[in-house]
C-alpha cells in the first residue's frame, strides 16, 4: 500500500507539473467553424495543426462549437488564438472582437439548396408547406437559405435547424425533410452515391468562404502565423489537404471582400444579442 | 485415558483422513477462489476495454466542440449502467470537464496500475481506469472510470463462504461414515482389546473374541489360541508348582524326620557310650594290673574314636540339613593356634614329626568368629596331615588381608605337610564326602572319609573356600580362606592366659541333685561328683527332682532331658516357677544329656537352664561347668 500511495503521489506531482507547464506555454486555439460534424472538422484539420505545432513551437488544438451561434459567441469572447469561420462571422469577429483577417481558400464559397433527385420539387412555391433543414441561424449557409426562401415568398413552412452539417443530405435522402441548404463544398464533399441522389435546386452566388482571423493579441506573432499558413499551403500535407477538399489554395483577402458580408454580420449580430 | 482418539487405530485413521480431506477441501476452495478472482479480474479489464472506446467515441465530439453539458449528458447515462462506479473527463491539463458519481471536490484516484481484488482499503472496491481521449492525434482530454468490484467481491465472498459450509458439511460427513467403517471394521479389535485386558488383569480364560477369514478374524483365532494356550501352560505350571510344593514339603518333612532320627541315634549312642567311657576312666583310676590297663585303655581309644566317628555324622548331617548354626564371638588366635599345636604335639612327637605355626606379623591377635567351628576346621587339618606323614613335618601358616570394609578381614590359613601326598586325578574328590584318595587310605589309616567335607562346608559357611596342592611323595598343602571382622581388643600378640589350677577339694560338700534315670549313668555321675567332695542326691525323674528341691536345699542341679513322667525341661520350668514364687534364689541347673543337637541347647536355655554339659563327658568338662556354677565368680 506504500508503493501504491507514493505512485499516487508522484502521478499527483506529475500532473500538478504538467498543468503549471500548459499555463505557462499555453496551446495556440484554433477555432473551427462548425460547418460540418465536430470529428470530421478535427480530422480534416490535423494536417494544419501538426504543421502549425511545429512552426509555432508550442502546442495546438483544434476546437469547434455545437453551433454557428456558439462559435461566435465563444469567438466574441476572445476563445480562440485564430478563428476560421465563413465570412459574415468573419466581418462580424473583425469588427466586433478585433480579429485580424490573415486569408482564405481559392476556392469560391456557395451555398446551396439541396432536394432528392426524385423529388416532387419543381419551384420554390413547391415548399409551401413543407419542412426545410438549415444548419445554426447563424450560419452563412442558413441565412442564404433563409433569405432565399423569403426571396421567393414562402412563408408556410418549417426550417429545423441540425448541427452536424454532414447530416443534412443524410435526413434529406431519408426523407425527413423535403429541402436542406449546405454549401457547395460540403455537397462535393459527399459520396458519389449520395450526390448522385441529391440535386441542387438553387445555388448562392460566390461569397467570402472559410476566413482565417488571428486575434489581436496574437497581432505581434502575425507575421509567423501568416507565414506558418502560407508554409503549409505549401508543404505537401497542405497540398494534399487543400487538394482533398477543393480548396485549391490560400489567398489573401480582397479589398472590401468582408465588408461586402456586412449584411449577414449585421444579422448574425442581431442573433448573438438575442441569444 | 484410552480414548483418547491418538491412542486408537481407528482415531489415527480417522483423523489422518480428516486431515487430508481437509487440506484438498482447501485447496479445492482456494484455487476455486483464485480461479474465479483471476477470471473476473480478467472479465473486469476487458469490460474496461469495451467500455472505453465506446465512451471516448461517445464524448470525442463534444469534447472538440466544447460542449461539456453534452459530455456530462453523455457520463450521466453511461454511469447508469450497473458495474460503473464514477465516470469523469478532465482536459489534459487535469482540470475536471464532467464527471458523474463522484464528488466534485475530490480528486479523481489514479488509474490501477494491475488488478488487485482485496488491496482497496475502502469499503466500495473498484478497478480505476484512466485513459486518454485522441482524435486523429489530438488530445483532447482524459477518461477516467472505475468499474464497482462490488460484484466480484460479493461472488468472492459467497464462493467462500458456500465452499467452506461445504467443505465443513463434507468433512462432517465423511467423519461420520469413516467414524462408523471404522466401527465395524475394528469393533473385533475392540474386542481383542478387552479380551488382552481380561488376560492382563488375571482372568486367563476371556471369553473367545469374534473370529473370522479376515486379517482381524485370523487375529481374533490366534489370540483364542493363545489364550487356550497360556491357560494350559498356567494350568501346568501351577501342578507342577504345587508338584514342587509337596515334594519340597515332603523333603522338609524327611530332613526332620531325619533330624529326629539322627537326634534320637545321637541320643540312644551316647547315653550307653557315656557310660562305657565314663566307667572305662573310672575303672582305669583304680588300681589295675598292667594287662587290664593295657585292655581297658583299648576300650578307651575305641570308645572315643567311635565318638568322633558319631560326630563328624553328626556334624555333616546338621550341615547338610542346613541347621548349623555359626557363633561370632571374640577369638584369640595366637592362643587357639598355640593350643592346636599343644594338643597334637603328643601325636606329632610319637611320629617324629616337627609340627609349628607360623604367622604374618601384621596378624590381628583378636578377631570376631566362630572358634569352635574354626578349631574343628584346623583340627582335621591337622589330624589329617599328621595321619599321612611318616617323615619331616606339618606346619599351620596364617596371614591376613584386610577387605574394603571397616574392620572385616580375610584370613589365610594353610596346613603344610610333608606327608604321602595325593594324585592329581584324586584331588577333585577329596572333599566330596565318604571319599578317599584311595581305597587302600581307608584300610591303612582308616577314617569315615567325611572330615574334608566337613571342612569344606564349614569353610564355606565361614565365608570362605579351600583349596589343596599336593604332590604324590612330596607332601599336600590345605589352604583355606574366612571372612572374619577384627576385634576391637589391641594387635599384641597375647599370650595363652594361665589356667589356676583348681583344687580337687574345691567342691567338697557341695551338695549336687543328679536327675538322671538311666542306672549307669546314675552310677557314672555319683561316682564322679563323689570324686570331687560333692554330696550328691539321687532323683529319676523330674517329679522327684521336683519333690527333692522341695524337700532340700542343693547347691547345683544335673539335670537330664529325656526321662520318664517328667522331662528335664519341664521339672525346670516348674523349678523356676517356684523360685518365682516363694522369692528364693536363683539354683544353678546344669543340663546333662545325650541330646547334643544345637536345638537341644537353646531348648535348655529356654527353659531356665543355665549350662549344657554334652553326653559322654568328660570328667575334667564337667568338673570346671560345676565349679563355674558353684564356686564365686574369679577376679579377672
Amino acid at each position: 500500500m506504500l508503493a501504491r500511495k507514493i505512485f499516487g503521489l508522484l502521478l499527483l506531482s506529475a500532473s500538478l507539473f504538467a498543468s503549471v507547464a500548459h499555463a505557462q506555454g499555453s496551446s495556440f486555439k484554433i477555432g473551427i467553424a462548425p460547418h460540418t460534424s465536430a470529428r470530421v472538422i478535427l480530422e480534416m484539420y490535423q494536417p494544419l495543426r501538426l504543421h502549425l505545432e511545429r512552426t509555432l513551437g508550442q502546442p495546438v488544438d483544434i476546437q469547434t462549437a455545437p453551433d454557428f451561434t456558439e462559435f461566435g459567441r465563444r469567438a466574441l469572447n476572445q476563445e480562440y488564438d485564430l478563428a476560421i469561420t465563413t465570412g459574415h462571422q468573419a466581418r462580424l469577429f473583425q469588427t466586433d472582437a478585433g480579429y485580424l483577417p490573415l486569408v482564405t481558400y481559392k476556392a469560391e464559397f456557395k451555398a446551396v439548396a439541396l432536394v432528392t433527385k426524385d423529388s416532387k420539387y419543381r419551384k420554390p412555391s413547391d415548399l409551401n408547406g413543407a419542412t426545410v433543414l438549415a444548419l445554426s441561424p447563424s450560419s452563412l449557409v442558413s441565412m442564404w437559405g433563409v433569405r432565399w426562401l423569403k426571396n421567393n415568398n414562402i412563408k408556410e413552412l418549417t426550417v429545423r435547424y441540425v448541427s452536424a452539417a454532414d447530416s443534412v443530405s443524410r435526413q434529406v435522402l431519408a426523407g425527413d425533410a423535403a429541402l436542406a441548404f449546405t454549401s457547395l463544398a460540403n455537397f462535393q464533399k459527399l459520396p458519389a452515391e449520395q450526390q448522385d441522389a441529391l440535386r441542387i435546386v438553387a445555388e448562392s452566388e460566390a461569397m467570402a468562404g472559410r476566413v482565417y482571423l488571428l486575434n489581436k493579441r496574437q497581432s505581434s506573432q502575425q507575421a509567423k502565423v501568416d507565414a506558418a499558413l502560407w508554409s503549409f499551403a505549401a508543404s505537401d500535407e497542405g497540398r494534399k489537404y487543400l487538394e482533398q477538399n477543393k480548396l485549391e489554395g490560400y489567398r489573401k483577402l480582397r479589398p472590401k471582400e468582408l465588408e461586402a458580408m456586412e449584411p449577414y454580420a449585421a444579422e448574425t449580430r442581431q442573433i448573438l444579442k438575442g441569444k | 485415558m484410552h480414548f483418547l482418539p491418538l491412542r486408537t487405530v481407528r482415531g489415527k485413521l480417522l483423523l489422518l483422513a480428516i486431515a487430508v480431506e481437509a487440506l484438498m477441501l482447501t485447496l479445492l476452495v482456494a484455487n476455486s477462489l483464485r480461479l474465479l478472482t483471476d477470471n473476473m479480474g480478467t472479465q473486469a479489464r476487458i469490460h474496461a476495454e469495451q467500455i472505453a472506446p465506446v465512451l471516448i467515441a461517445a464524448i470525442v465530439a463534444p469534447l472538440a466542440q466544447r460542449d461539456y453539458a453534452t459530455v456530462q449528458a453523455v457520463l450521466d447515462e453511461s454511469s447508469a449502467v450497473d458495474g460503473i462506479d464514477y465516470l469523469a473527463v478532465t482536459d489534459i491539463s487535469g482540470k475536471r470537464l464532467a464527471s458523474s458519481g463522484w464528488p466534485a471536490d475530490q480528486e479523481l484516484p489514479g488509474a490501477d496500475q494491475g488488478f488487485r481484488l482485496f488491496d482497496n482499503e475502502d469499503a466500495s472496491p473498484r478497478y480505476d481506469v484512466v485513459i486518454p481521449v485522441d482524435a486523429y492525434g489530438q488530445k483532447l482530454g482524459v477518461l477516467h472510470f472505475g468499474l464497482s468490484l462490488k460484484q466480484i467481491i460479493q461472488a468472492h465472498g459467497q464462493l467462500f463462504k458456500q465452499g467452506v459450509s461445504i467443505a465443513l458439511l463434507e468433512i462432517i460427513l465423511s467423519a461420520g461414515l469413516m467414524a462408523l467403517l471404522g466401527y465395524f471394521l475394528t469393533r473385533h479389535l475392540s474386542a481383542l482389546t478387552v479380551a488382552s485386558r481380561a488376560v492382563a488383569a488375571g482372568n486367563l480364560t476371556p471369553p473367545p473374541v469374534p473370529e473370522g477369514d479376515d486379517e482381524v478374524g485370523r487375529l481374533g483365532a490366534t489370540f483364542n489360541a493363545m489364550s487356550r494356550a497360556i491357560a494350559e501352560r498356567i494350568r501346568e505350571l501351577t501342578e507342577a508348582r504345587d508338584e514342587e510344593k509337596r515334594l519340597a514339603q515332603a523333603a522338609e518333612a524327611g530332613a526332620r524326620e531325619k533330624t529326629a532320627f539322627l537326634a534320637t541315634v545321637s541320643h540312644e549312642i551316647r547315653t550307653p557310650m557315656n557310660g562305657i567311657l565314663g566307667m572305662t576312666d573310672l575303672a582305669l583310676s583304680t588300681e589295675l594290673t598292667a594287662e587290664q590297663r593295657e585292655y581297658l585303655t583299648w576300650v578307651k581309644l575305641s570308645g572315643e574314636s567311635l565318638m568322633r566317628v558319631l560326630n563328624d555324622i553328626l556334624d555333616f548331617s546338621k550341615i547338610d540339613a542346613g541347621q548349623l548354626s555359626l557363633e561370632k564371638v571374640p577369638l584369640n588366635l595366637p592362643a587357639m593356634l598355640d593350643s592346636m599345636v599343644g594338643i597334637y604335639s603328643a601325636q606329632a612327637s610319637e611320629k617324629g614329626l616337627s609340627l609349628s605355626w607360623q604367622a604374618a606379623p601384621d596378624l590381628p591377635v583378636q578377631i570376631v568368629s566362630d572358634p569352635v567351628r574354626l578349631r574343628q576346621i584346623l583340627s582335621n587339618l591337622v589330624a589329617n596331615a599328621l595321619k599321612f606323614t611318616e617323615h619331616g613335618s606339618v606346619s599351620i601358616r596364617v596371614s591376613a588381608e584386610p577387605l574394603a570394609t571397616v574392620d572385616a578381614l580375610k584370613l589365610h590359613f594353610s596346613v603344610v605337610d610333608t606327608g604321602i601326598g595325593i594324585p592329581s586325578d584324586k584331588l577333585e574328590m577329596i572333599f566330596a564326602p565318604f571319599s578317599q584318595a584311595e581305597s587302600s587310605t581307608t584300610r591303612k589309616y582308616g577314617g569315615t572319609g567325611l572330615g574334608l567335607a566337613i571342612v569344606s562346608r564349614l569353610v564355606q559357611l565361614l565365608g570362605g573356600e579351600i583349596d589343596v596342592v599336593s604332590q604324590p611323595g612330596q607332601g599336600s598343602t590345605f589352604s583355606f580362606s574366612i571372612n572374619c571382622r577384627m576385634s576391637e581388643m589391641p594387635h599384641a600378640r597375647a599370650s595363652p592366659p594361665a589356667s589356676t589350677p583348681m583344687p580337687d577339694n574345691s567342691l567338697a560338700g557341695k551338695k549336687i541333685l543328679l536327675v538322671e534315670d538311666t542306672p549307669v549313668n546314675q552310677i557314672l555321675g555319683r561316682k564322679l561328683l563323689a570324686k570331687f567332695g560333692c554330696e550328691v542326691t539321687l532323683a529319676e525323674d523330674g517329679l522327684q527332682a521336683l519333690a527333692a528341691c522341695a524337700a532340700a536345699d542343693f547347691d547345683l542341679v544335673l539335670m537330664d532331658m529325656q526321662m520318664p513322667n517328667m522331662d528335664g525341661l519341664e521339672a525346670t520350668r516348674q523349678l523356676r516357677a517356684r523360685e518365682r514364687e516363694s522369692g528364693r534364689p536363683r539354683l544353678p541347673i546344669i543340663a546333662l544329656t545325650a541330646n547334643a543337637m544345637s536345638a537341644d541347647r537353646d531348648n535348655c536355655l529356654a527353659a531356665g537352664m543355665d549350662d549344657f554339659i554334652a553326653k559322654p563327658f568328660r570328667a575334667d568338662s564337667m568338673l570346671e561347668v560345676i565349679r563355674r556354677h558353684c564356686l564365686p565368680a574369679n577376679p579377672a
